[in-house]
């Protein structure tokens, strides 16, 4: 098992240079790759959302801006260049600037979200070896690095000088906290079982006995702990008070304009593929097909597995999550922010708490 | 206390995960029967039904639906009583009689009228229709009406027809061919249809005039204005009369000619017989009426009573005419504008450079050529002009004379019955008369033109040949 990293300096070891440059090189070609996988990701995934809320909701969605021959009717498709619109519109946007704001934080506080996001992914698996680094501590990695954002968010509060928008970061960046809890209790449920940090520790023991979502009713639970925890994380509905755009207008949001709150969009499109990706590689077997959901079939029979198939059934179950994700908020409204913080802390910490002293016993005794 | 607390904690939480799939599988039946289910309606694409209607009373007696006017121009007969009646006058209607005698058939309504014209124009502006309902009325053919309502039969109603331009709320309800009216002789309303829809295309596009336009129509109106003034010079030339009296008597008589619209030379004549019944003829006065010819005919410095003007007169009477060049009023025939004005100036430059007309000619024609504009008709024309203007100078006859002793009188060409045949066939002749040509290339015009439009018969093409 390599990463990214390890093999692309294989492949290219072979040119007699200095090893300082080949590293560099072997860690630039992935960063573009995972940007322009975001770019991608928040394209499509901002014209998925709109159709299955306007499908969700009796409408139609984006329809008039086809291309590709498709155009109207009642399709998925009728609207795709709806994205390239969006895209033209977004980044030639009048980048506006409040006049007491603070110039350079609310420059780089865009940034600083999005770098959140992008570290992120460095931890994160795409398939059986295809992932920029995998190293012995991915879980808490990837935890520390969902974290970063809330700096960004609450200088992007701070920095637009307008008190409303420091309100809204500052619910946010409790909301953010206060969920980090549960989520790293659920996980650490998982690091207890099967002893690793690892990504490919995680998922190679459930290729070796089952998918962690049916290993235990405790990890059962587990799931949705998390699950709910990272919505509320990534700011969405029913979750999205900090920025609830019909009573807020965006909340710590509401100064930035053009290009800068596109990079938000960015993140926050990216953060939603991040927690879906890790919640499909910890609770639901990862790359592996769904056949090892429990590992009855012998290993010959698992025709469905292999390094092209990982990539497929990941993204799969990690897009199922995504639009599971937009289900909820076409069908939640929105909660008060005490019932925010009951849920979180009278509910999911209680209950991970219960989980993670249960599943020990649960563990000694099978 | 403290256990019911708690039970209600558990049942809260099994509510809300209750609540939660029963809402979420409300979502997902929408999401699945979206087919089914979207209330959208894509407007511009897509219209609803129109709902039944239920008034209270049967619709035949509601006549007061107006929602659009609608012709069966099949019906039409062409009888401009709707156009009348409008009082906005947003009915236009053009109608072409066959000529007498024509086999052309223009068909037969639904009550068995027999249709006496064809209808190749009717359109009703919708956006100035004021739906009074006035043009219903006279219809003796009932083909004009508004659609719904009692009419609901013959044409559904339309209760919107909203468009993107007002001009696409102009309704056209011809349905005559181009080939229809060909038929029935009615080329000139053709021409004249698209020159009209060329003329509002091109208005489309307006441009400001080029400056080689601008100067074209400036050379232009100093050449009339220096057309007129040798006209009137002639008037001035006595002048050089030092006698009050002779002056007087030759004036008198110079304007009497003029009234009269004499030639030039029997003007000179008659003011040279009235100053000789005075007989006060003297040097100054002979040399005036030598002007006055050499003015009205520069080129034709040679004839029985004029002797050929020295260089002096022609330069001190301020005309510089070019004696080889061809007058530039014949270029006043050519249709296209374009083409007349860039014709126009290569023949001033050519003038002032002193240029032969066969010389000019060529320049023209190259210039037509590199231009892509040559026509026949431009070929054959300037073709003309250059037979006309020999280069031996002396030798030039008086030209209307020479034109008058070779061509048939106009007026025979009014035995022709067909007005049609006859308007085409006097075109041609006063076209082939512009351009000099021998009565026997008139003839031969004539009949081809009469071939192309499919005119000809025997008849017509003896009558031709005795004309010559």
């Amino acid at each position: 098992m390599t990463s990214i990293v390890d093999s692309l300096f294989n492949y290219i070891s072979f040119i007699n240079i200095d090893m300082n440059i080949l590293l560099l090189f072997a860690i630039v070609v992935p960063g573009l790759i995972l940007f322009i996988l975001m770019a991608l990701n928040v394209m499509l995934s901002v014209y998925f959302e709109r159709k299955v809320a306007a499908f969700m909701q009796d409408r139609l969605g984006p329809m008039e801006v086809g291309i590709f021959g498709f155009k109207g009717g009642k399709k998925f498709w009728g609207g795709i260049g709806q994205i390239f619109a969006d895209t033209v519109k977004l980044l030639t946007k009048e980048d506006i600037m409040p006049a007491n704001a603070d110039k350079f934080l609310m420059t780089i506080s865009p940034f600083i979200i999005v770098i959140g996001a992008l570290l992120t992914f460095i931890g994160i698996p795409f398939s059986d070896g295809l992932i920029v680094s995998d190293f012995n501590i991915g879980i808490l990695y990837i935890i520390a690095m969902s974290s970063v954002g809330v700096i960004g968010v609450i200088l992007a509060g701070w920095s637009s000088n307008n008190k409303w928008s420091l309100y809204g970061a500052m619910r946010s960046a409790a909301q953010i906290i206060s969920y980090e809890i549960p989520i790293g209790l659920t996980l650490l449920l998982i690091v207890i079982v099967c002893g690793s940090l690892q990504v490919s520790d995680i998922v190679s023991w459930q290729a070796n006995h089952r998918w962690f979502i049916i290993h235990s009713p405790f990890t059962f639970i587990a799931f949705f702990i998390y699950f709910i925890s990272v919505i509320a994380e990534t700011n969405r509905t029913p979750f999205d008070i900090p920025e609830a755009e019909s009573e807020l207008v965006a909340g710590w949001m509401t100064e930035f304009s053009g290009f800068k709150w596109s990079i938000f969009f960015m993140s926050e499109y990216a953060n939603m593929l991040i927690v879906s990706l890790v919640a499909s590689f910890v609770f639901l077997g990862g790359w592996l097909s769904p056949f090892t959901i429990i590992n009855v079939f012998p290993h010959n029979w698992l025709i469905f597995d292999g390094f092209y198939w990982g990539i497929f059934w990941l993204l799969s179950k990690a897009i199922f999550l995504v639009f599971v994700m937009m289900w909820f908020r076409w069908t939640f409204p929105r909660l008060r922010v005490d019932q925010l913080m009951y849920v979180c802390w009278k509910v999911f910490i209680p209950f991970s708490l219960a989980n993670l002293f249960l599943v020990t016993i649960w563990e000694l005794i099978f | 206390m403290g256990a019911y607390i708690l039970s209600q904690y558990f049942i809260d939480i099994y509510d809300t995960v209750k609540s939660m799939i029963s809402g979420m599988s409300l979502t997902m039946k929408h999401l699945r029967n979206k087919k089914d289910l979207v209330a959208t309606l894509q407007y511009p694409n897509e219209k609803w039904p129109q709902p039944e209607r239920n008034i209270g009373f049967e619709t035949a007696d509601y006549n007061v639906i107006r929602s659009r006017l609608h012709v069966d121009i099949d019906d039409c007969i062409g009888c401009l009583q709707c156009e009348r009646a409008c009082p906005v006058d947003c009915i236009k209607i053009e109608t072409i009689k066959p000529p007498k005698g024509s086999e052309f058939d223009c068909g037969q309504t639904s009550h068995e009228t027999q249709k006496k014209m064809i209808v190749p124009r009717f359109s009703i502006d919708m956006s100035e229709c004021m739906y009074c309902n006035l043009c219903v009325y006279p219809c003796p053919e009932e083909c004009i009406f508004m659609v719904g309502g009692p009419n609901e039969p013959k044409h559904e109603i339309d209760y919107e027809y909203s468009k993107y331009v007002k001009h696409d709320l102009v309704f056209e309800f011809s349905n005559t061919t181009d080939q229809e009216i060909k038929d029935i002789g009615g080329q000139a309303y053709l021409d004249k249809r698209n020159a009209n829809s060329d003329k509002i295309a091109n208005g489309y596009n307006l441009e400001a005039p080029k400056q080689s336009d601008i100067s074209v129509i400036e050379e232009n109106s100093k050449e009339e204005k220096k057309s007129t003034k040798h006209v009137d010079i002639g008037f001035s030339v006595f002048k050089s009369i030092p006698d009050k009296m002779t002056r007087g008597i030759a004036k008198k008589s110079y304007t009497y000619g003029r009234r009269n619209s004499m030639d030039m030379l029997a003007i000179s004549k008659y003011v040279e017989e009235a100053i000789n019944s005075y007989s006060k003829m003297s040097p100054e006065v002979e040399e005036a009426i030598k002007l006055i010819v050499t003015f009205a005919y520069p080129e034709i410095p040679d004839s029985e009573t004029i002797t050929k003007p020295s260089n002096s007169i022609v330069d001190s009477s301020n005309n510089e005419s070019d004696v080889s060049l061809f007058d530039i009023k014949k270029l006043n025939d050519i249709e296209d504008k374009m083409v007349r004005g860039s014709l126009k100036k290569i023949f001033m430059s050519g003038k002032r450079s002193n240029k032969h007309s066969n010389a000019v000619i060529e320049e023209m024609l190259e210039f037509l050529i590199n231009e892509g504009k040559v026509t026949e008709d431009l070929a054959t024309l300037l073709n003309s002009l250059k037979s006309d203007s020999n280069p031996d100078k002396s030798d030039i006859i008086v030209e209307p004379i020479k034109k008058e002793n070779n061509i048939f009188d106009i007026k025979k060409l009014n035995d022709i019955e067909d007005k049609m045949i006859r308007g085409t066939a006097k075109k041609i002749y006063m076209g082939g008369k512009r351009a000099g040509i021998t009565s026997n290339q008139i003839v031969a015009n004539i009949k081809k033109e009469l071939e192309n439009s499919g005119k000809i018969n025997s008849e017509l093409s003896e009558f031709l040949d005795k004309l010559l």
